[in-house]
């Protein structure tokens, strides 16, 4: 009798343990991989595997991790930073992503861009999953996918991907089963190099908006924000990128500036910058105005370099041998991927 | 044993079956027409959606929601921009952005009075947005820029607000959106709502 009952007990972890091993490898199997095709989706996850310790991070959408180039802060300026940005990321996001960088680190400055400002409901699942899925589980996660579901999206859906992602053994490919568990990475400090050049031309004026007061959610999450910053003991800085389109309309400059004022934060709009940095749109951006291409990327990477030295409490580190040896060897990938991309391998 | 891999492979097979819900998109596959009559009015004025004559060999449900008119080219929001393209001819100005993260373009062409904005599925662009810009052109119901709150009530009746203060009127799953200043129309725009997803 005990030894029937034995088996039995066997039997049922034996099929436990089969049943979750299988989920978890179908998981793995079916869930985007994110390191070809739109790789924008990998960037929030690489985060995790660097070394922390930081002197800024960035949090935002593409206009970061398009737009600053940490190699750049290091190489000239000494600045250990890191991007935690991602495709379309909801200032909720940003909010969730700066409490999630809290439970690793705690960073003397924090750069948020305000583009995000111009969002006050979820847009688009595609988007939510980018910036959603490759953080860790913790409770900042939680709260990001409840703060960022849109009506047609379950939790349960994040919890277990593969209630959502199982219909996509349509269209696997052999790189779903060869990066199941590693896959490369795809960034820089998360931030995505582009060479490519494509002059802003014929960009659009803004359209007419029915109200243009950025709305209360994001307003909230930029209180939330900055609370959480001071509280922290952190200096949150407020920039716009110097990106052509979407536009960035008067009334939201205004609004931001205001904003920056009566919280005592530092506001730096690229966009009233061109002359000072150099920027030449013409051959700076890769994508007619919406990003910078490498060469603009350095161009105000540099502007903010010496902004951040001269007026903030951050000072140029390239003497901690260690950092620096690690930088040395990530200023190496850095250089020969831009060889790679310039060599016409991966141009845009 | 027999019985609990009957069970993982009922598990399994449930969850690869299920369906996530309907996926599917309200996009327009039909051609659109380009009807010539003769002249470059884009006021049909109708207080129901005027489909000009000629039209009738068509299927009708090619044209869902509200459509605009110009030159005799019906667009309707969600259908293939190609043939439009062909029918209306070069924009004065063009201009492409990649989709945030998403390989493909959104193009936005530009032609007198009036913007048209595109979505890439597959090979193919099909439309997210017309805008117009000035009086020069109507929807088909007759209301251009500077129309009077009364008269587009009058043609399309009591309309929904959205959050951001837009006047909004649905149809076939689509969107026609208006803005007011003070009692004049300031903006309208059609709208897909397949990129809400």
């Amino acid at each position: 009798m005990k030894n029937d009952n034995r088996v039995n007990y066997i039997r049922i972890i034996a099929t436990i343990l089969i049943i979750v091993s299988t989920l978890y490898l179908l998981t793995r199997l079916m869930m985007p991989k994110y390191d070809i095709g739109v790789i924008e989706g990998a960037l929030v996850a690489e985060y995790y595997d660097e070394v922390k310790g930081h002197d800024l991070i960035f949090i935002g959408d593409c206009e970061v991790y398009d737009n600053f180039s940490p190699a750049v802060l290091w190489q000239d300026y000494g600045i250990n930073s890191y991007i935690r940005g991602s495709a379309q990321q909801l200032i909720w996001q940003s909010y969730y992503l700066l409490e999630d960088t809290l439970y690793h680190e705690k960073p003397p400055v924090v750069i948020f861009n305000v583009l995000a400002l111009m969002y006050n409901e979820p847009q688009r699942e595609a988007y939510n999953r980018m910036s959603l899925e490759g953080m860790r589980w913790t409770p900042a996660k939680i709260r990001a996918i409840n703060a960022s579901m849109m009506e047609s999206e379950h939790f349960l859906d994040y919890v277990f991907p593969l209630l959502r992602y199982h219909s996509r053994w349509k269209e696997l490919s052999s790189a779903d089963f060869t990066r199941m568990f590693k896959k490369d990475k795809v960034s820089h400090n998360g931030f995505f190099i582009n060479i490519g050049v494509k002059p802003a031309i014929n960009v659009p004026e803004g359209r007419i908006l029915a109200n243009y007061n950025f709305g209360a959610k994001a307003m909230e999450y930029l209180d939330k924000m900055t609370a959480l910053c001071l509280e922290n003991g952190i200096e949150l800085i407020l920039v716009k990128a110097p990106s052509l389109y979407p536009y960035w309309y008067d009334e939201w400059e205004e609004q931001v500036k205001v904003y920056a004022k009566a919280n005592g934060l530092k506001y730096i709009n690229f966009l009233e910058l061109i002359d000072e940095t150099g920027l030449d749109f013409m051959t700076d951006t890769y994508n007619a105005g919406l990003h910078l291409n490498l060469t603009g990327a350095e161009k105000i990477t540099h502007y903010l370099g010496e902004f951040l030295l001269n007026n903030t409490s951050l000072a140029d580190r390239r003497g901690e041998a260690d950092l620096a040896t690690r930088w040395e060897e990530k200023l190496l990938l850095y250089n020969r991927e831009i060889e790679r991309l310039s060599a016409g391998l991966d141009v845009e | 044993m027999k019985k609990q891999m009957t069970i993982i492979f009922i598990i399994l097979t449930i969850i690869f079956l299920t369906s996530c819900g309907s996926n599917e998109v309200n996009r327009i596959t039909g051609d659109v027409a380009n009807i010539n009559q003769g002249n470059n009015s884009t006021d049909t004025g109708a207080e129901e959606q005027d489909i000009p004559a000629g039209i009738e060999s068509l299927s009708q449900p090619d044209y869902k929601g509200y459509t605009f008119t110009h030159s005799g080219t019906i667009i309707a929001i969600d259908s293939d921009f190609a043939p439009i393209l062909k029918a209306l001819g070069e924009p004065r100005a063009y201009f492409e952005a990649e989709s945030c993260a998403f390989e493909g373009l959104d193009k936005i062409y530009t032609y007198f009075g009036f913007e048209i904005d595109t979505y890439p599925q597959g090979d193919r662009d099909f439309v997210s947005a017309i805008v117009l810009k000035d009086d020069t052109v109507a929807t088909n119901e007759g209301l251009r820029i500077g129309s009077s709150r009364a008269e587009m009530e009058a043609a399309y009746g009591t309309p929904r607000i959205n959050d951001n203060g837009q006047l909004i009127y649905d149809k076939d799953g689509m969107r026609l959106c208006f803005i007011i200043d003070g009692e004049t129309v300031i903006s309208i725009e059609y709208q897909t709502t397949v990129l809400d997803l």
